[in-house]
Parts: structure tokens; sequence; C-alpha cells
């Protein structure tokens, strides 16, 4: 299902562009450009912009509450800059949350991609005593699961070194794979360059 | 886990102060509100044997009266002059014996018997409320008294007190066996009575008509002319209105003042009971809006988690839910807080209130009760009404 934006200037602000279903897109662009103002948008969370966003041929101005409750369990699925954990809960009470909503793992699962990410041992920690790259793999994990078309990613790897990053990209790719869905995936243009359908500049 | 996220893991302080200050509130309104329905209870007293509209009239008290004139008491054409004023209904003499009686009553070992010669007095049955069922007389059948209040009262804090006995209850005057003798030239007549009522607003021995009828029939004294009778009963709709007062203190009549007291007493408590309810009214908004502050402030403190939860995908409705929950538990531990507050008080005021010679019910009105919850109910509402729009705005 493709997602169509008409957004401002450079190649998909202020035009019309279609993200093609199980397509893996990558963002480049430095600061400031629009990156996570495009996730947010497509995400649902701001609506302070002209144009439309059409999913599943849908305006996303149109859904209820309800319904954006609904694609954010089943459709999208988003990680966000700012992480968005909760820090009193612990890494697996955080991932837990999500995962009860669809019910989509079970605990092996989220403990065997825990495994591959190296933070197994992170599990019964509280969130607030991790590092930010420790918390990039948490959230990075509570993203998989659930059902989606489309996984949002907004600068995922920047605080992680090469190795983990690598790691990281290659769970990603597995579990898209997986549920045949898209990927858009935003960067500064660091080391993760490669695996991509398609680069964006804007 | 939501309860982790969304609940205060901090500020249990602010948790107790929120629950004393809706308790106060709640409490500040329940507690005026159930003592002025026992007051007015007590005020409007069906307990009584005399509806409040019917008020007892006499003459005046004269030096011609305590010569012995019997020309004193009321004539027939004052009688029908009464009839034809203002707001009056119904008009009876009081039957008074015209034989010379006494009684004994008899507690117990203890309590030592008393006698005393009686001077009864009979109103139609239609004047009276709340007869008990067996009040009509016929012969061989005991005779139902009804004695003022004062009586009793004048025994217990008067007399007993000072002479060391104990102090009796109407119960238990209820259950003494009573006798009035009668003597009739000489000879000494029994009858079994038993009382059956106490009335505060007529000061005189009340018994059934048919007896005195009977009696004055068989026993009067051979030298008694027809007299006068020297009091009224009066039915009116409305024993306070100004033309009919005027009228009796025109005519030099006296009125039983109790009720007078009475509708004046059930006046002032109107106007206190509705300034107290404006103030509770006051009192409740205050404390609503502080438990509404209080519901803000623990949504604004989670604003981070709510917002985030909302972004994961949970349902407006499911978080909405949750707080639903949990102040629901706070409101209702509040309410039955305040009732067990009211139900310790409640006693305790009414033991309070008998120093006084108020005979409260110790009860709990539902009344009361209803009003407790339709309040909770009220701050629940308001509170999760403005909850639910804080959530959407998230």
């Amino acid at each position: 299902m493709p997602l169509h934006g008409f957004v401002s200037d450079s190649a998909v602000w202020n035009t019309y562009y279609v993200f093609d279903t199980g397509k893996h897109y990558l963002i480049n662009a430095a600061s400031g450009k629009g990156k996570t103002t495009l996730l947010s948008i497509i995400y649902g969370f701001r609506s302070d912009y002209s144009g439309s966003i059409i999913l599943n041929n849908k305006p996303n101005s149109t859904n209820s509450y309800n319904d954006w409750a609904l694609i954010r369990q089943n459709k999208l699925s988003m990680m966000f800059q700012d992480l968005r954990l909760f820090p009193t809960l612990t890494a697996l009470e955080n991932i837990i949350l999500k995962n009860n909503l669809t019910n989509h793992y079970s605990e092996e699962i989220i403990i065997q991609m825990a495994e591959q990410l190296d933070v197994v041992n992170l599990l019964q920690r509280r969130c607030e005593t991790l590092s930010l790259g420790q918390q990039q793999r948490i959230a990075l994990i509570r993203c998989m699961c659930q059902p989606f078309d489309w996984l949002l990613l907004d600068e995922p790897f920047s605080h992680l070194d090469m190795g983990n990053a690598n790691k990281c990209m290659e769970l990603v790719t597995t579990e898209c794979r997986k549920r045949n869905a898209g990927l858009i995936l935003t960067s500064l243009g660091e080391y993760i360059q490669e695996g991509f359908d398609q680069k964006i500049d804007i | 886990m939501l309860n982790k996220l969304l609940f205060l893991d901090r500020g249990k302080l602010q948790l107790s102060i929120v629950v004393g200050g809706t308790l106060l509130g709640l409490l500040l309104l329940l507690i005026p509100l159930q003592l002025f329905l026992d007051f007015r209870e007590l005020l409007t007293q069906k307990t009584d044997l005399l509806n409040p509209q019917y008020m007892v009239l006499n003459k005046e008290v004269t030096i011609m009266g305590m010569v012995g004139d019997k020309k004193q008491g009321f004539s027939k054409t004052e009688i029908e002059k009464l009839k034809t004023q203002q707001s009056v209904e119904e008009i009876a003499p009081f039957t008074a014996n015209n034989f010379y009686s006494f009684g004994i009553l008899e507690f117990s070992k203890d309590v030592p018997s008393f006698q005393t010669d009686l001077f009864l007095e009979s109103v139609p049955d239609k004047f009276l409320d709340n007869l008990p069922g067996n009040w009509q007389w016929q012969t061989g059948k005991d005779v139902s008294i009804i004695l003022p209040t004062d009586f009793i009262n004048l025994y217990n804090y008067s007399f007993a007190a000072t002479h060391g006995l104990p102090q009796v209850s109407k119960s238990v005057v209820k259950m003494a066996p009573f006798k009035i003798v009668v003597d009739s030239l000489g000879n000494k007549l029994e009858f079994k009575a038993h009382i059956v009522g106490f009335s505060d607003r007529i000061n005189t021995i009340i018994v059934p008509l048919q007896f005195l009828e009977y009696g004055n029939k068989s026993f009067s004294k051979p030298d008694n002319t027809e007299t006068k009778p020297g009091k009224l009963i009066v039915k009116s709709n409305d024993p306070t209105n100004a033309s009919l007062t005027n009228y009796i203190s025109h005519c030099g009549y006296e009125t039983n003042q109790e009720l007078l007291r009475n509708a004046r007493l059930a006046g002032i408590l109107r106007v206190v009971a509705s300034a107290l309810s404006i103030l509770g009214m006051l009192i409740v908004i205050l404390s609503a809006t502080g438990f509404f502050q209080f519901a803000q402030l623990v949504l604004n403190r989670k604003s981070y988690e709510v917002k985030t939860l909302l972004q994961l995908g949970f349902y407006p409705k499911t978080i909405w839910k949750y707080y639903f929950k949990i102040f629901s538990i706070i409101l209702s531990s509040v309410l039955v807080l305040s009732f067990i507050v009211i139900y310790i008080f409640k006693p305790w005021f009414a033991e309070y209130a008998a120093n006084f010679g108020f005979e409260l019910n110790e009860g709990v009105s539902g009344v009361t009760l209803i009003s407790g919850i339709v309040v909770v109910l009220i701050y629940l509402f308001a509170t999760m009404a403005n909850l639910w729009r804080e959530v959407l705005r998230s």
C-alpha cells in the first residue's frame, strides 16, 4: 500500500511523492531539514501542515482518535528520535507494554531480539539508568513488537557504534521482510547507507 | 503497569490532603443537612398527638375567675364569632370532668407511687392525631390517657433529681399501671387506665370523650349547673395568620404558646437552614474545585506518559477508563469515610442534644446518604468530563 505525500521543497516537500509498499527508503539530510517533521506528519502527531498524507487511500486528516490508535497498533510502527521510553519502567516492561497491545510476540522472541542486540542483560534495569545507545536498542526492539506495513525509524543509530548499528540494521531488515513491510529511515548521512531501495535527499 | 505509569509515584501527601479536603467539604454539607432534617422532624413532630394546626384557646385568668365566678368561659356567641374568623376551620369546646376523681400511678417498689387529684378533659377524637387504635372507651375497658410531656419532665428533671429517685422514660410510664378512682357520693369506683401518649401542645390530661360523658352523666356533683367551656380547641389552616392572632389578643384570649413558639422556631430554622445550605453549597463547590485541580495535576504530571501511550497506539478510552477507576476508588473511599464519620457523630450528637432536652433520632436519614452519593457523582462526572478533554488534547 503506497504512502502518498504532498510536502515542501526538495524531493519530498512541496511535491507529490509516493512511498511504495515494501520498499526501503533512506532519507539523508542535515539537521533542520524536516526529517522528523515528515515522519511525525506520517505518524499523525503533527497536523500543522498543508497538503495531505494518504495512507491506504485514506487521508490522514480524516482519522479519528480510535483510527489512529488502530493504525499505530497494526499499520505503522515508529521509533522516535527522543525514543519515548518510560524512565521508571524496566527495559522489559517498556517492551512488554507495547507488545501487550497486540500480543504480537512471545517473551522468548523478545529475549532473542535482545540477545541479538546485546542488551539481554539490561532487560531488568530501569530505562533511566541506561545509556542512550542502550536505550536506542531497547526502543528498536519495542518497535518490532507489533504488526506493521511501515516501519518509521528516526535517526535510530545516532548513538551506536558501527558494529551495533549493523546488528540493528540486520534486525530491521529481517523484521521488515517477515511482514513484507516498507521502511523509512532517516539519517544524518552516517555509516549505514547500504541495503535500501531508494535514497532521498531532502 | 499502567498503575506504575499513570498514577502518582510520589505525592502521597497530596493525595492525603485532597482526600481530607474532599471529606471535609462533604461533611460540612452532610452534617448540617442531617441536623436540619432532625430538628425539622422535632418541630413538626408527627409523634405529637396534636397536629400543629390545632390551637388551644382559653380566657386570661382574671380576679373574677380567682373568686370562682362560673360565668368565666366562652359563651355561645363568642364561639360563633370565632368561627367566622379568617383561617378558622373548626372549633370544639374542651369537656371537663364534673365529678371528683383522683389517680394512682404505681411504678415499682423503688419508685414511690403517685396519688393525685385529677382534672380530666376531652376533645372530640377528630381533633387528635396519631391516636392509638384502642383509644375509644367503653364500659369495662381500660381508660386511655394522654399526658402533657411537661409532667414527665417535671418529675425527671426536678422531682426525681432532687429526691434521689430514678428517672423514668416515656416508655416506662406507658407500661406503668394507672388507676382512676371516682368518688361518687362516698362510693369509690376504680377504673383501670394506662397512659398511651404524650403531648407537648395540650397542657391537660386528655381522656376519651366517651369516658367523660359517661362519668359526667353518672357521677356529677348534684349542685353542678352547666358551665361554659373554659377552653376551646381551634383547627386553623394557618395558626400564625395575623388577622386571627390580632382577633385573639383583642378579645383577651390566650393561646397555647408552645404552638406559636414552634411556629417561630420553625421560621428561624428555615432561615438558618437556608443560610447553612448556601454555605454548604459554597464549601462543596470549593472542595469540588480542589478535587478537580488535583485530578488535573495528576494528569499534567503524567502528560508525558499519557502522550507517549497514545503515540504507542493506546486508545484514549483505555487511559480515561484507568483514571475513571482511580478517581472512582478515591471518591468512593471519601464517601464511605464520610458515612462512617456521620454514623459515629450522630449518636454522639443525639446524646449531647438530649442534655438540652431534644430527643433526636440516632439514625442517619436516607436523604443525607443520597445527597452524599449525588454530590460525589457530580464530582466524578465533572472531573472525568474534564479529563476526557485533557486526554484527547494530549
